[in-house]
């Protein structure tokens, strides 16, 4: 398979910059893409046919569920 | 309204309170917050304990240093403080993460702050909030408080890694009125005002890129750039012998370019051909090859266009890495570095690392205050 990386860093990236009216915050995506990019995941580098990684995808799904519950 | 800062040089705890407590007048408004640092030679259980008694129990939140700064200034073996009243800051909560080793400490932080706020971590405004965090300096775990921070909350929170007056042996830090080694501060902060947050580093970008293809984070460890030894490929990106790779490792670290800054990666020695950095890097990151600059001049441009844009600033913490102090001391730069902030209400310290998103090295990195 692949893309999944894309497709969950796209799904992070909207949960986080999700104002609380729904709109998109699109003045917090660059500190969510540099957080991503310190922990070692640059979205740049993940394309619709990068290889599903399972550590990087299972990385990812963690931090959308830690964003969640927290 | 300019934030008060004091300190004190002095040696017995009270005598040190006595002058911070004459300098920063809590009397006169309701106190929020005491934000201290101080230098490793104090008992800092002792001294938190002391001040946020004189303080009246104001939250406070402090930890060692390996120096001081102060408005102006750069000490050794001092204590400086400020103190934030209900002119500057609506509310704040400090936190203990007690040690960093606890996968849950981070969190159960947060939901304290959220509990107080009414407000989920992850829905928390960071137009309204902003973080302090101060980490055991030793601890080697300050990415984990800063990954686990980045991952609950879209709030910035900066600070730094405690130090030990270059001891290296031990260092503290202090919230929720005790002190311990081996744990992380956390404060929440919300400012009546504006706030700005301010990494500056003085490092030109020499068009070199080194991957990392073999590392271990937790160590901090590079065996490999490129599929070659690590400081094989360092040195030959630099144009040097690899025995001469050391020497040049404060001059030309590495950087982890992000929105066209640096997060530098600073090394500090080899082990064999393997490259030991004072923070984390990667398999798969990339790397740009530094040159330094002038610490002064770059610090002085950034904070001016910072305060510019701000319209001046009530004052500024700022988290100077010792990396830089020991330049600035080599080049008898210290007291022009201090002057930069001459007219700023400014404290901070030299420290084992900086925090703004993750850790990092050789910046200055300062939460600004309108």
């Amino acid at each position: 398979m692949a893309g999944r990386v894309k497709v969950l860093i796209e799904e992070l990236v909207a949960l986080r910059t999700r104002a609380p009216d729904g709109t998109a915050n699109a003045a917090l995506v660059p500190f969510v893409r540099a957080h991503l990019i310190i922990r070692g995941i640059n979205p740049d580098h993940f394309s619709s046919q990068s290889p599903d990684d399972p550590k990087v995808v299972q990385q990812i799904e963690r931090m959308i569920e830690e964003f969640r519950r927290t | 309204m300019a934030l008060p800062t004091a300190c004190s040089t002095r040696d017995r705890v009270a005598d040190v309170v006595a002058d911070l407590k004459r300098d920063l007048a809590p009397e006169s408004h309701a106190a929020k917050l005491l934000v201290f640092f101080a230098s490793s030679r104090h008992r800092l259980g002792e001294l938190g304990a002391a001040l946020q008694a004189a303080f009246g129990g104001v939250p406070t939140i402090g930890c060692t240093t390996a120096g001081e700064l102060v408005s102006g200034e750069m000490l050794k073996n001092g204590v400086v403080a400020m103190l934030f009243d209900s002119r500057h800051l609506k509310d704040a909560r400090v936190e203990l993460v007690p040690s960093v080793r606890d996968p849950n400490g981070v969190r159960d932080a947060l939901r304290s702050f959220g509990e107080h706020w009414k407000t989920r971590a992850g829905e928390m405004d960071p137009a309204r909030f902003v973080g302090l965090v101060l980490i055991d300096g030793m601890s080697v775990a300050e990415e984990r408080i800063m990954a686990a921070l980045g991952d609950a909350t879209n709030v910035a929170f900066v600070g730094g890694s405690a130090g030990d007056d270059l001891a290296f042996k031990e260092t503290f830090v202090f919230a929720g009125g005790r002190a311990v080694s081996g744990g992380a501060a956390l404060a929440l902060l919300e400012p009546v005002g504006p706030f700005e947050i301010l990494k500056t580093q003085s490092f030109k970008d020499l068009g070199k890129r080194l991957v990392v293809t073999k590392a271990d984070e937790a160590t901090r460890t590079v065996y490999e750039f490129d599929g070659k030894p690590a400081a094989v490929a360092y040195a030959e990106a630099l144009g040097v012998p690899v025995a001469d790779l050391p020497k040049r490792f404060l001059k030309h670290p590495l950087g982890l370019m992000i929105h066209g800054e640096p997060f530098v990666r600073s090394a500090h020695q080899l082990d064999g051909n393997a490259v030991i950095f004072f923070c984390h890097v990667s398999e798969g990151m990339e790397l740009a090859l530094l040159e330094a600059g002038d610490i002064v001049a770059d610090t002085a441009k950034a904070l001016a266009a910072k305060l510019a844009a701000m319209g001046g600033a009530s004052g500024l913490i700022n988290f100077h890495c010792i990396l830089r102090t020991l330049e600035l001391h080599g080049t008898h730069q210290l007291e022009a570095y201090g002057k930069v902030f001459a007219d700023t209400p400014m404290i901070g310290f030299s420290t084992y690392g900086e925090a703004y998103i993750g850790h990092m090295n050789q910046t200055s990195t300062m939460l600004l205050f309108k």
